[in-house]
């Protein structure tokens, strides 16, 4: 077995694809985040900056990224406030389908793709909007790693998160920063699912992070190639939230370690894929 | 309830010694009980070596073909293991309409670890007492040393040899038997330490993963993860976890700040037939003994002894 892989340490602001970023200090985010827009500058992308100021304060913080209200008037940036945005009780399908339009609306007009950094702490501070903005991200991720030409920043005031799931956004995103996760569950492309990482009865977000993206009622696989550990009352718990939602699930390329708890369980809605029954 | 009252009684439940002088005295006086509960619908499970099979089927006849043969190797691969696969067997069974099920084996006595599987048969009615369960256990008086079938006595109500049925008068069901030890190595541990989390302890196993084959090390990582999660969840701090790895065996020691365990066949007992989680049963899977004992210090101690397969 491979020693514990801390998962989503790296660069960040350069990578492709989907990542969180937790913050105690705001200034820190908005650094990460001209970084980020950066790069997607360098890519050709058009980007957009969201915030909880108005747009005059956003583009004023946003001065790491040069030549920001240039953009702006050339029309490769949109500087906007979190709440016009999102709206308060935007549906997550809604919001994923009018990401995938802006994006489209990009790629159209010559552009590589979307690049959004965000900083939507002000849209979760209850946990029910937590769940709705989690699912959103979940969807997003799954469009994303389908091949949506889409990348984004997601950041969160870490003292602002909501009880009992602060840690639960870096836990659906595949990389994160300032999220110390021991599992992930994200988006693998093709309808599946993939965790990452550790899961024992300490995992405080993993039935959270389960209910976010098990789709109900339909047969959910689970890319288990990263999971590297399991105990029993982890796959009990999948098996408890799979149940719930009517719905079952099968996990492919799972550890030998994953397997080996599987087979000593009298698993109801979870199939692991070489476990011997 | 304290796990040492036996459960209400199945009214078809029997725990049996079948003494036997070999295969043909075997199978004349079981095939024909087991050909009756055959035709009655009743399942049955034969778990022995291949020759007494053979001789079993023989006698059944076509009836045969309705048994469930699962060599003695497999079936008692150590006790935990022989207790899930009858419990299996059983709810699969009686979940299809079965009216009673039986289990015919044969334990692989070996001279090392006989104290274990006295101490399973011991256990067997304080399991499954409550099932529609005929356990009917073999033991070639020609093979079998005389404690063991004197200890076949204690641990079952009911003994079967050429003279016919009767009642056992030395049982004693689970009462009166040594608790299980299992020696903690007195050289200096590979693994000492506190640990805060399982997350914590795993990091432990894994840096000796160099000393361990890759099923070890997964069975390690787990078996002591749900022993750390079973410490802090029941035992509290401080929790410690030390390993020894020697040439013939592994020990782990999970000591915590608890005063230990009630039921004496915590680690036989399947999670159907249990209060709470099933951790300390998962551990039993995966270790030869598994033990709940005291430090010389009087902490309360988990230890597992798993023992190593060479070549």
């Amino acid at each position: 077995m491979a020693p514990h892989v801390p998962h989503g340490i790296g660069p960040l602001e350069t990578s492709p694809g989907h990542a969180a970023y937790l913050y105690d200090d705001r200034r820190a985010f908005v650094t990460a985040a001209a970084r980020f827009l950066t790069a997607g500058r360098a890519r050709n992308e058009r980007l957009v900056y969201v915030g909880p100021l108005c747009e005059a304060g956003l583009l004023a913080e946003l001065d790491g990224l040069a030549g920001a209200p240039e953009l702006v008037r050339r029309g490769a940036l949109d500087v906007v406030e979190a709440g016009l945005l999102y709206g308060d009780d935007a549906d997550p399908l809604e919001r994923v389908r009018s990401y995938e339009v802006l994006t489209a609306e990009a790629v159209a007009t010559g552009y590589t793709g979307l690049c959004v950094a965000g900083d939507v702490s002000e849209l979760v501070r209850t946990p029910d909007a937590l769940r709705s903005f989690a699912r959103y991200e979940h969807l997003i991720d799954r469009s994303v790693a389908d091949g949506l030409p889409f990348r984004a920043l997601c950041g969160y005031d870490r003292n602002e998160l909501p009880d009992p799931s602060p840690d639960l956004p870096g836990c659906l995103h595949a990389r994160s920063h300032g999220a110390p996760c021991d599992v992930r569950v994200h988006a693998a492309g093709r309808g599946r699912i993939a965790v990452a990482g550790e899961v024992d009865s300490m995992s405080e977000m993993w039935t959270a992070a389960l209910d976010i993206a098990l789709d109900p009622g339909r047969l959910v696989e689970i890319d288990g190639s990263a999971w590297t550990f399991a105990d029993h009352r982890a796959l009990l718990r999948l098996d408890d939230v799979a149940m719930g939602k009517g719905s079952t699930v099968r996990v492919l390329h799972a550890s030998p370690a994953v397997r080996r708890v599987a087979e000593l369980l009298e698993l109801v809605a979870v199939e692991v894929d070489g476990a011997r029954r | 309830m304290s796990a040492l009252d036996a459960p209400s009684h199945h009214p078809d439940y029997r725990h049996v010694a079948l003494f036997h002088d070999g295969p043909d005295e075997l199978a004349a006086t079981l095939a024909p009980e087991l050909g009756e509960a055959l035709d009655r619908g009743d399942a049955v499970l034969v778990c022995t070596n291949e020759q007494v099979w053979g001789r079993l089927a023989g006698s059944l006849g076509r009836r045969a073909d309705a048994v469930q043969y699962l060599p003695d190797a497999v079936r008692y691969e150590r006790p935990t293991v022989a207790m899930k696969m009858v419990h299996d067997v059983l709810r699969r069974e009686v979940a299809r309409g079965a009216p009673t099920v039986w289990s015919v084996g044969a334990i692989p006595f070996d001279g090392e670890r006989d104290s274990g599987w006295v101490r399973y048969e011991a256990a067997v009615d304080a399991v499954l007492s409550g099932l529609p369960l005929r356990a009917v256990c073999t033991y070639d008086t020609r093979l079998l040393d005389t404690s063991l079938l004197d200890a076949a006595a204690r641990t079952h109500e009911h003994l079967v040899d050429g003279d016919g049925w009767r009642t056992s008068t030395h049982y004693a069901g689970a009462l009166g038997l040594p608790i299980p030890v299992v020696d903690v190595p007195t050289g200096p541990a590979i693994v000492d330490a506190d640990v805060e989390s399982p997350a914590a302890a795993r990091r432990l196993v894994l840096g000796v993963q160099h000393r361990l084959g890759r099923h070890e090390l997964d069975d390690l990582l787990l078996a002591v993860s749900e022993l750390v999660t079973n410490a802090h969840c029941h035992g509290g701090p401080p929790v410690a976890l030390r390993m020894w790895i020697g040439d013939e065996r592994i020990v782990a020691e999970v000591t915590d700040g608890g005063t230990g365990i009630d039921d004496p066949f915590f680690e036989l007992r399947p999670p159907q037939l249990r209060d709470g989680g099933a951790g300390l049963w998962i551990v039993g899977q995966l270790s030869d003994a598994l033990v709940s004992t005291r430090t010389s210090a009087g902490a309360h101690a988990m230890v597992l002894e798993r023992r190593r397969t060479h070549g």
